[in-house]
């Protein structure tokens, strides 16, 4: 009987020890599947490659984890999203308690729209990681999207809970309720939201709101201020962000810094933007952007530094001179700004900004042939603009040559129509010359355009009361 | 008491103990990871499968086409061309007069920035009138200063503009249909606003009036369409709605012109960049479905480019208003995709443009073809990579060939200017 004992025994340790072994295998093997092939038909920066082979010697001779931690990191922030998954689906397996794999690989399929695929990674990162909040939000999105109201409501108010002022997670709430047109509660959470991001987010929406709960002169004066910017501030999501510092793509990176800069993180904006510079050193526009962010922080011969660097990458980019010529008379040297005018027009013969730029100066300096030749040149380089018009015209008005503004005033108003600058300085000159029938025509469709300011709109029938003796 | 095993059993067990638990060790096994949803076939060159002619008037300056429709306008039984010039604010007709000549007139000018036309026998009597989206300013703006206007048509192509609507939020789409039953053709309204923009219909109450009829509340609708996809013989709606939403809607309609909300896709990507959404029955199995895409590469940069995103995609109706979610392809910067059997295989293929695409590359794509195998996987062709910058494609048999032949449309709205159109007509090369 104790033969038989020690028997098994002997046979429970000899499977015991298979199955550590075949265990380990399991892991050498799906290590092994998990990576993936080299994307076909493009040329990868030969850093990446070389970053990537040694990940994946790292991978083949060590069975490391890390490595293919390493690895999908590479793939998804140089953009090769299918490579990605599959360096993730292994990692799920691999460290099932690590809430970051189940996260980027849902930031992968909902950024394509796969939600269905995305929500159950989102709860898992939620489940293993509940302190990290853009999780959370992420799965109030998703779930949103992907017609789970309710759910997504829960999500979000469990991001709430943790911190009871998340701007995403307002706003978050707020669309739930206009989607089941509960406006007044949405009211208040965008109108919350706008409040704690500065208008970053929510304030496009809560003009949508003022209106439907009748609001109107709020949603009027809200709308003239042009908070929003039509674009959308993506909630910061530092798991995700923070791949793009292996990014080898100068365009990619570059745009991530600029998400950063719009979301006032200018820290990594900045560290981005470096890293382009070593990865892509004759890149330009990473210098551009750099030269932005600078001036936002009054850097101000910081900005100077890196726009002259872009200047020389690549001189044929407008935007970079204006810039320079700006930011050298903000410092107070007169010269550099202008000599940085005079060569930009003469690399960049086609910018109307540069040509305004001139014609401001010219006429400030009181040569008025000068400026108005800029003015007209601005004119026939973008005569689909109501830009050059509108320059023209002020600078007429200066000059005294009221009616020629007004001709080219309406010009104007054919390229872009309703323009408030136009029809604002247009009704002044109604009113002026005593036009009343004119002059009310040209406030009524002031008031139609949400970008006409209560201010503007009270000066102008201060005017007309005084003109007219009435109320227009 | 439970009875011991005995010296046989024991040896069982311990002989089945060491089999099975290296078994379990293997059952924990997660075997090959799963294969990835976004993994498609690189695009192969199919460069010399259809020729590109200029069609039109010459390419000067850089064009501003923004939509192209292939239609028999004055019904002579050949194909003709329409298309929308958002700079010049003109609507022009490009009247085939042989097998691929075409002669072009403007039909309308002062549109307001138009960047929509579809053709429709507005009032019934015989001829197509066109429906004109124009949004009053195409580059980002929040004003009041969209319009629609109906070019009614003596029957002589001869257009008499009617403006139906102004002062409104830009307009880029307008579809005609009866959504209320009543006999008359109401429109569909997309429009994409900038801050805030609206999606609507307009029911008809006279020759050329209409009320407004709210139904979504957010900026950015690209494209409406109209389809019945529910089966239930009325009219249904579909809407791209793109800037930072990134959301399809459809619009179920009980035919008296109630229309239920809901939202059938949606991308949390702020950057994804809708551009453009059609309907067609793409796998043939009965139910309207959705074609859409996304490549809009303007961005938080200075400079547009493409995404690892763009591409094209497709929304299979399960039926029950329930959709799922299909990747064709990847082409960044992608716009219009259209449904087509191209090679004529009886599988629905389809082909989209480029707006957006890296054209410091050569190689990059302006024109792709996703061939359909029979079974709905879409292997990605590059028919062109010059001219750069197209918007627009529409698709007809033009010759009569039973064919199809494509028309594109090119919007140079940013540099390089060096490969230019502005119309062209492609056709197969091979027979």
């Amino acid at each position: 009987m104790k033969k038989a004992w020690l028997f098994l025994l002997a046979a429970a340790a000899l499977g015991a020890g298979a199955w550590l072994l075949l265990g380990r295998a399991d892991s050498s093997e799906l290590l092994l599947a998990s990576i993936p092939a080299r994307p076909q038909g493009v040329a990868l920066p030969p850093a990446l490659v070389e970053r990537i082979d040694n990940s994946e010697q790292d991978l083949r001779t060590h069975r490391s984890v890390s490595a293919l931690a390493d690895l999908a990191r590479l793939y998804h922030s140089n953009g090769y999203f299918a490579e990605a998954q599959l360096c993730y689906n292994g990692l799920l397996e691999l460290e099932p308690n690590k809430a970051r794999w189940p996260h980027l690989l849902a930031s992968i399929l909902a950024g394509y729209g796969q939600l269905e695929e995305a929500i159950p990674l989102y709860r898992q990162a939620v489940k293993l990681a509940p302190d990290y909040l853009p999780a959370r939000v992420r799965l109030g999105d998703v779930l949103l999207k992907a017609n789970h109201d309710k759910e997504a409501y829960e999500a979000y108010e469990g991001v709430l809970k943790i911190n009871g002022e998340h701007p995403y997670a307002l706003l978050g709430l707020a669309r739930v309720e206009m989607q089941r047109g509960e406006w007044d509660s949405a009211r208040l959470h965008l109108e919350a939201a706008a409040a704690k991001s500065n208008y970053a987010i929510g304030g496009d929406l809560l003009v949508n709101a003022y209106e439907k709960t009748g609001r109107t002169t709020l949603a009027r004066s809200l709308a003239a201020q042009q908070k929003a910017s039509g674009a959308f501030y993506d909630i910061p999501d530092p798991w995700v962000d923070e791949l793009f510092i292996d990014c080898y793509d100068p365009y990619r990176a570059t745009i991530a810094s600029g998400s950063a800069m719009r979301n006032g993180d200018m820290d990594t904006a900045i560290r981005l933007l470096e890293h382009v510079n070593k990865v892509a050193p004759r890149y330009a526009l990473a210098y551009y952007h750099l030269g932005l962010i600078y001036t936002e922080l009054k850097k101000i011969p910081h900005a100077i530094m890196a726009m002259e660097k872009s200047a020389e990458l690549d001189p044929s980019f407008s935007d970079t001179w204006l810039r320079l010529v700006r930011l050298n008379a903000q410092s107070g040297d007169e010269l550099a700004a202008r000599m940085a005018l005079e060569k930009g027009i003469k690399l960049c013969p086609h910018s109307p900004r540069l040509h305004a730029e001139r014609a401001g100066r010219h006429a400030a300096a009181g040569r008025f042939r000068e400026a108005e030749a800029d003015y007209r040149k601005i004119i026939t380089l973008r005569p689909d603009e109501s830009f050059g018009y509108i320059e023209f015209a002020k600078f007429l008005f200066t000059q005294n040559r009221v009616e020629e503004a007004i001709a080219i005033l309406n010009k104007g108003i054919e390229i872009e129509p309703e323009e408030p600058m136009i029809l604002s300085i247009m009704a002044f000159h109604a009113i002026t010359v005593g036009d009343e029938t004119r002059a009310r025509q040209l406030l009524q469709r002031m008031k139609a355009q949400p970008r006409s300011t209560a201010d503007s709109i009270d000066a102008l029938v201060l005017n007309f009361r005084k003109a007219f003796n009435k109320f227009p | 008491m439970i009875p011991r095993p005995g010296f046989k059993a024991t040896v069982a067990l311990a002989l089945l103990a060491a089999f099975l638990l290296p078994f379990a060790a293997s059952c924990r096994r997660p075997g090959k990871p799963k294969s990835s949803v976004t993994a498609k076939p690189a695009a192969v060159e199919y460069l010399s499968y259809m020729k590109g002619t200029h069609i039109g008037g010459p390419v000067t300056g850089e064009p501003w086409i923004t939509h192209v429709r292939a239609v028999d306008l004055d019904k002579d039984g050949r194909m003709d061309v329409v298309a929308v010039e958002g700079k010049d604010s003109r609507i022009l007709w490009l009247r085939q007069t042989a097998p691929g000549v075409f002669e072009e007139k403007t039909i309308a000018a002062d549109m307001r920035a138009p960047v929509r036309a579809e053709p429709v026998d507005i009032d019934g009597d015989g001829d197509l009138d066109l429906v004109i989206a124009s949004m009053g300013y195409i580059f980002p703006n929040n004003d009041k200063i969209g319009s629609i206007f109906i070019l009614e048509n003596d029957g002589r192509q001869n257009f008499k503009p009617h403006l139906i609507v102004e002062n409104i939020m830009r307009v880029t789409d307008v579809q005609a249909a009866d959504l209320n039953g009543d006999g008359k053709i109401d429109l569909a309204v997309a429009q994409f606003g900038y801050d805030q923009g609206e999606v609507q219909w307009f029911e008809r109450t006279g020759p050329w009036t209409f009320t407004q009829r709210k139904l979504l509340d957010l900026s950015g609708a690209i494209n409406i369409c109209v389809a019945d996809f529910d089966r239930n013989s009325t009219p249904d709606l579909v809407v791209l709605i793109s800037q930072q939403w990134e959301e399809v809607y459809l619009f179920s309609n009980d035919g008296r012109g109630n229309f239920t909300k809901k939202l059938i896709y949606g991308s949390t990507n702020e950057d994804f960049g809708s551009s453009n959404l059609t309907v067609c029955d793409l796998n043939k199995d009965g139910r309207m479905d959705v074609l859409f895409s996304c490549g809009d590469g303007f961005g938080p940069v200075g400079v547009p480019g493409p995404r690892p995103w763009h591409g094209v995609q497709w929304l299979e109706n399960r039926g029950a208003n329930n959709f799922s979610f299909h990747r064709v392809g990847d082409l960044g910067g992608a716009y219009c995709p259209m449904p087509v059997d191209l090679d004529q295989d009886g599988a629905m293929d389809v082909v989209a443009v480029s707006n957006f695409n890296d054209w410091t590359n050569p190689k990059s794509a302006s024109l792709m073809w996703y061939r359909n195998d029979g079974k709905m996987n879409f292997e990605p062709r590059i028919l062109a990579n010059t001219p750069t910058h197209l918007l627009m494609v529409d698709v007809a048999d033009f010759d009569g060939s039973g064919k199809p032949q494509l028309v594109t449309g090119a919007f140079h709205g940013y540099p390089p200017y060096d490969r230019r159109s502005r119309l062209m007509f492609w056709k197969r090369n091979t027979p």
